[in-house]
């Protein structure tokens, strides 16, 4: 009996530690530890990364205003151009037929003294009003383009939305993250300023993805000019582009590469 | 899941089966988050997740002055359009007055020129009258036409005092009390759909959100009724969080059927069918 449950208990630890078996492999976390980068050999530096997409964006208002509408949610797909968030432009609209009126009064005085004629000091001083009220209804009508909708600047995916209609638009809090999710990328982040100088733009990458089970080829694309600080070391984000797009990425998912550095 | 194994021994093979499994449990645990251990059961994926209504929004006001009355209380079920709060501001109430009487005042300007006359005096020395030349009634209109701007500009700042609900839902949260400065930054009330929640999952690892599609089927326990409620995933997050140093992704689930009793924040446990 005793014999037998020691041969289950090493068994069962032999097929946990080794080998695939049934439990999930344990993700490798990022490591702050330098003895992470033992791994990397003389021609071969081995790094954690997060996959990111080519382009993202942090949309938000540059004045305070009331949320109008929120046309898009959490998923959706839009284009350049298109309408994301709009706010209450009440005011701004009121403010725009305003400068218009007062642009049409000047316009008034300046056809009828052209009309009537007078002295050139009239027609200047009348020209010169019109232009007043031009310049301050392009800067009304400039406000009212820039407060009033919140436009997708590339085609993209919609990541985060954090307005609700109703709620108030604060300047510099984002409303709308997008994500170009058709391009990934995958981002070092712990790579040190120990093997940063080995790192070339070009140089064939090998991208573990273990959400996914699989290894893709990829590509040095860029290596950061400036260093982060991850707890007390010193890391450079090195861009990696994949060679091929593979089907699955997600935003945010974890990735473990290996540069072929010199 | 091991519980069910984990009943007093009662021959061999049970014994044999009942130490394995702890084993493989106790090994899974220390390998991985929790959500990795419940995850292997099977073809299913199992992750926590928490009641959130299907909208809340935190409202406030966009311009800084002292609340002089709120309209709801806690718990107050509103309608789209109802007024929620209001501002003490004289001074755009005063402006919406003198707005007003721009307006009247500029209109009637405007209608005056219409029939304004100039007396004249032919060269014998009769008198005439000619009318005034048509940019005179033209800037009148202009005139008219601004104030009414300006009116409209006016009721559109007062309107901002007003704090009125976007949608039809319950107060779920009040920050503020009559007196106090509201500020831009500062929301004073949550307004939520409590009458329609979801669940969202706070820990459904990345190893397993490729199983996860839109529209799958899924079972929510909710701990607190001690339910099981069938639900469907309605929507995935496309950027990942991070729980601790766990890279999750939240998945929203809505109802079959509303359950009764569901209070915002509820935990519950969210298990997905895969195949």
């Amino acid at each position: 009996m005793k014999k037998i449950l020691l041969i289950v208990m090493t068994l069962t630890l032999a097929a946990c530690s080794g080998l695939p078996s049934s439990s999930p492999t344990p993700l490798p976390t990022v490591s702050l530890d330098p003895v992470s980068q033992s791994e990397s050999t003389a021609d071969r530096l081995t790094a954690s990364g997060v996959v990111v997409p080519y382009r993202e964006a942090r949309l938000s208002f540059p004045a305070v205003g009331r949320v109008q509408s929120v046309d898009v949610k959490v998923g959706d797909k839009v284009t350049a151009g298109q309408t994301l968030v709009t706010l209450d432009t009440t005011l701004l609209e009121a403010r725009v037929r305003e400068a218009q009126t007062n642009w049409d009064v000047a316009d008034i005085q300046l056809r009828f003294l052209q009309r009537v004629g007078t002295a050139e000091q009239n027609l200047e001083s009348a020209k010169a009003d019109l232009e007043r009220a031009q310049a301050l209804l392009d800067s009304a009508k400039a406000a009212l383009e820039t407060q009033s909708a919140l436009l997708a600047p590339f085609d993209a995916t919609v990541v985060a939305v954090d307005a609700v209609a109703g709620e108030t638009a604060i300047p510099g809090r984002a409303v709308v993250t997008l994500g170009d999710l058709s391009k990934f990328q995958v981002e070092t982040t712990d790579l040190s300023e120990r093997n940063v100088t080995r790192v070339k733009v070009g140089q064939a990458v090998e991208i573990a993805v273990p959400a996914l089970g699989q290894t893709f080829e990829g590509r040095v694309a860029s290596v950061a000019l400036v260093s982060s600080a991850l707890g007390g070391d010193v890391v450079f984000a090195v861009v990696i582009d994949f060679v091929k797009q593979p089907e699955g990425l997600r935003w945010g998912m974890s990735a473990d590469v290996k540069i072929q550095a010199k | 899941m091991f519980q069910q194994d984990a009943r007093p021994p009662r021959n061999d093979g049970k014994n044999l089966r009942f130490l394995a499994l702890t084993l493989l449990a106790v090994l899974a645990l220390a390998a991985g988050p929790a959500s990795a251990a419940r995850a292997q059961a099977g073809s299913s994926v199992v992750a926590s997740a928490v009641i959130v209504p299907a909208q809340a929004a935190d409202l406030g006001f966009i311009n800084g002055a002292i609340i002089r009355e709120i309209n709801v209380n806690e718990g107050d079920f509103v309608k789209a359009g109802d007024t929620l709060a209001s501002l003490d501001t004289p001074d755009l109430e005063y402006a919406m007055t003198a707005a007003e009487a721009g307006y009247r005042s500029a209109q009637s300007y405007a209608q005056l020129q219409r029939y304004r006359t100039v007396k004249k005096y032919d060269r014998r020395g009769r008198p005439y009258f000619e009318t005034e030349p048509r940019e005179v009634v033209q800037r009148g209109d202009a005139f008219a036409a601004r104030a009414q701007a300006s009116l409209d500009a006016a009721r559109a700042v007062l309107a901002m005092s007003t704090l009125t609900a976007p949608f039809d839902g319950t107060v779920a949260a009040l920050h503020a009390r009559a007196g106090e400065l509201a500020q831009p930054d500062r929301p004073i009330l949550v307004l939520a759909t409590l009458d329609r929640m979801q669940a969202e999952t706070t820990d459904l690892s990345e190893r397993d959100i490729a199983k996860i599609k839109i529209g799958q089927k899924a079972v929510v326990f909710i701990e607190a009724l001690g339910e099981e409620f069938s639900a469907r995933v309605i929507s995935i997050a496309p950027r990942a969080d991070t729980l601790g140093g766990d890279v999750v992704f939240k998945v929203t689930l809505a109802f079959d059927d509303q359950p009764d009793g569901l209070l915002w924040g509820m935990t519950a446990q969210a298990t997905f069918a895969t195949h």
